[in-house]
């Protein structure tokens, strides 16, 4: 009776294709336990250049979610390490009802996007919620992920901001009309959902033309000249080779406001093989620092950011404790594990990089 | 999964119940190749889609409509429309239901009776701009039979609401002289919410149907509620009216072969100005097709489109969002 019991109840789980990942030993650091049907999971890696959506359950924090699964990720949906996007069809997981599973292809110990969130953060931005966690799907070890919050409508809700626009830059955004440009071809209008891209092209125009020795205040209207300083300095110093021309959002909240800037997708910054230099160069700055206060306001940013911030004193605890939280997982990763290159030779390269960096700007002219 | 049920309970229902029932539909599959950057959106696709439309009829005057569909974006079915349709009299008639909202000759069309393989970009643009698209909506109308009816009139009159922040209505008269049929169209959206917009849309059409040939032209002139609300938030009072006009022409060759039976190539021209006071930034549309018929109701399809956009401040054109779309589709 008792096998028959225990028969009918390996059935009953089966049927329902629920696999439960017991390795929870580790509390710093989440597992997510995801259970796809054969079928679903073959649509899902068929279409993964399409944004094609498949049933699913995910096992959280001792708790199951009915999910949808859909692709996600621009460049690195190319990779075999890819993203997904998640929905769930009930409940919250760390507040968020949609977010995504980001692969951060470029960054091999997940750290650099730690780093570049906070310091992003303590610069005042307008920042995502992102947590490292481990991923598994029928069992098979995934990988380290990156959960990151949406913005979207969402994002601004949560966090009692109005939202008019929001625009997101695609790999080589061009910040001037003097070569071909047709905004809708680089740029991704999120809110409102449209094709309108008439704001944003006024901007761009503005960038072209104006003489900025004289006025400033027609480009102060529409942006906010200070938190691009920011952004354009501590992007430029994190050496984020794919901040300036991609990867960020124009955000306005109302009709009238200036844009802001907020940052996204961290996974090519510290980038050990290509420099941005002090300046990461673009249209938009190079505007801006033609005039000499703004020049000075730049200058003054990354001798604050390299005295305060961009320190060992202020990264090192952050690498250092994402290197503990990691370590037990990194090798069981499939596409981070390297024979040739151990973890702790990765985050030791890391630690070099800042040290240098900083060395580098520091001496730097602008 | 539940829906499946629900739709097959619901099926079965029908046929025990209606002895008239009419069924009906299409199946596509096919490659299309986009000019986009792909790391925007991937710019090649391999898709496949079907519909499926019940008509039940409950008598002379009573009949409804319900349309599923599928495709592989989401691969699950949905319901795409549900009316019910009531004959008062040959004069009027009423339907009510999600319908698709009328404004320019290709909307009246279904998908699987249309030239082309995509909506063109006038049907596109006037999308994004709520111009486009179903609705449940209440509508009055009057169809036009050659060979029934005296009067050579037929319009459409309806009210909307969406379950968004856009409501309005829509009308549409069309006067009908042997095989041509003269039309005006008006669109009316109010839109709610924090940014509050009143919008009107304005059409004139010219359609000529026979002995295989077709050919139609559509004058548009409307409101852009998307940039209007953009002006307004800057006290800009100058709002944008887009001017538009496309043609599509096309011409069956009957070649009654074991392989072909017939050929149908298409021309659809268009130009879009989304400022009538800045002629100069513009969007052209050529495309160029052909269906190939195996048998009435199985063709092959091709659709060249070509798109060229010159954007404000921008001094060259764009090809963005062109594309090439090669279809096999089943009707039955």
């Amino acid at each position: 009776m008792k096998k028959f019991f225990l028969f009918f109840c390996l059935c009953f789980i089966s049927c329902n294709d629920l696999i439960v990942d017991t390795d929870y030993s580790n509390d710093s650091l989440s597992v997510i336990s995801i259970t796809i049907k054969p079928e679903h999971y073959t649509e899902l890696l068929e279409n993964k250049l399409k944004d094609t959506f498949v049933p699913a359950d995910l096992y959280y924090n001792n708790k199951i979610y009915k999910v949808h699964l859909s692709p996600q990720g621009a460049g690195s949906r190319f990779y075999p390490k890819f993203g997904l996007k998640v929905t769930l069809s009930d409940g919250l997981i760390a507040g968020l009802k949609e977010f995504n599973l980001s692969t951060q292809v470029s960054d091999n110990t997940l750290i650099r996007s730690q780093l570049a969130s906070h310091l992003y953060k303590q610069f005042g931005f307008l920042s995502f919620y992102s947590e490292v966690i481990f991923l598994k799907i029928n069992n098979e070890d995934k990988g380290l992920f990156l959960l990151t919050e949406k913005i979207d409508e969402d994002f601004f809700q949560r966090r009692n901001k109005k939202v008019f626009e929001l625009v997101k830059t695609v790999f080589d955004a061009k910040f001037t009309f003097m070569d071909k440009n047709n905004p809708e071809a680089t740029f991704e209008k999120k809110i409102p959902d449209d094709n309108n891209f008439s704001n944003l092209s006024e901007f761009i125009h503005l960038i072209d033309t104006i003489d900025i020795t004289k006025n400033t205040n027609s480009l102060e209207k529409l942006l906010d000249v200070d938190n691009y300083i920011k952004y354009h300095a501590l992007t430029s110093i994190m050496n984020n080779t794919d901040g300036l021309a991609n990867n960020f959002y124009f955000y306005k909240e109302r009709g009238n406001s200036p844009y802001v800037i907020i940052p996204w997708d961290f996974d090519k910054s510290f980038n050990l093989q290509f420099k941005v230099g002090v300046v990461g160069n673009n249209h938009i700055i190079k505007k801006i620092l033609e005039n000499e206060n703004y020049r000075k306001r730049y200058n003054d940013i990354v001798m604050l950011i390299v005295e305060k911030y961009f320190t060992e004193e202020n990264l090192f605890p952050i690498i250092d404790s994402c290197y503990q939280k990691f370590k037990k997982f990194y090798n069981r990763d499939p596409f981070l594990y390297n024979e040739q290159e151990s973890f702790e030779t990765r985050v030791r390269l890391l630690k070099d990089f800042i040290i240098s960096q900083r060395e580098i700007i520091k001496h730097e002219k602008i | 999964m539940k829906l499946n049920y629900l739709l097959f309970f619901i099926f079965l229902v029908l046929n025990i119940s209606f002895s008239q029932l009419k069924y009906s539909g299409y199946g596509a599959t096919g490659y299309k190749w986009h000019d986009i950057n792909q790391l925007k959106e991937y710019n090649q696709e391999a898709y496949y889609e079907a519909k499926l439309e019940t008509e039940m009829k409950f008598n002379d005057e009573i009949s409804a409509e319900f349309d599923v569909y599928g495709d592989d974006e989401d691969h699950i079915i949905r319901l795409k429309e549900f009316s019910v349709k009531y004959k008062y009299s040959n004069l009027l008639r009423f339907r009510i239901g999600n319908i698709k909202k009328v404004f320019g000759i290709e909307q009246l069309t279904s998908r699987d009776e249309y030239f082309t393989i995509d909506d063109s970009y006038l049907k596109r643009k006037f999308s994004d701009l709520g111009y486009s698209g179903r609705s449940v909506s209440f509508m009055l109308y009057k169809n036009y039979d050659y060979e029934k009816d005296s009067l050579p009139f037929s319009y459409r009159i309806a009210f909307y609401k969406e379950n968004s922040l856009n409501s309005g209505f829509f009308s549409r008269l069309s006067y009908h002289f042997k095989d041509i049929a003269y039309s005006l169209g008006y669109i009316f959206q109010h839109r709610i919410g924090e940014y509050k917009m009143d919008s009107h849309g304005f059409e004139f059409d010219i359609m000529y149907a026979a002995n295989n040939f077709y050919s139609n032209f559509e004058v548009f002139y409307a409101d852009d509620p998307n940039e209007n609300i953009i002006r307004k938030s800057k006290s800009i009072e100058d709002f944008a009216k887009i001017f538009a006009i496309k043609s599509t022409n096309s011409y069956e060759f009957k070649i009654d072969k074991d392989f072909i039976k017939k050929i149908q190539p298409v021309l659809l021209l268009s130009y879009y100005a989304p400022d009538s006071k800045f002629l100069e930034y513009h969007t052209f549309q050529f495309l160029i097709g052909s269906d190939f018929y195996l048998t009435k109701k199985v063709k092959l399809r091709l659709n060249g489109d070509l798109l060229l956009t010159k954007s404000k401040f921008d001094d060259d054109y764009s090809t963005y969002d062109s594309r090439v779309t090669l279809e096999v589709f089943v009707r039955f």
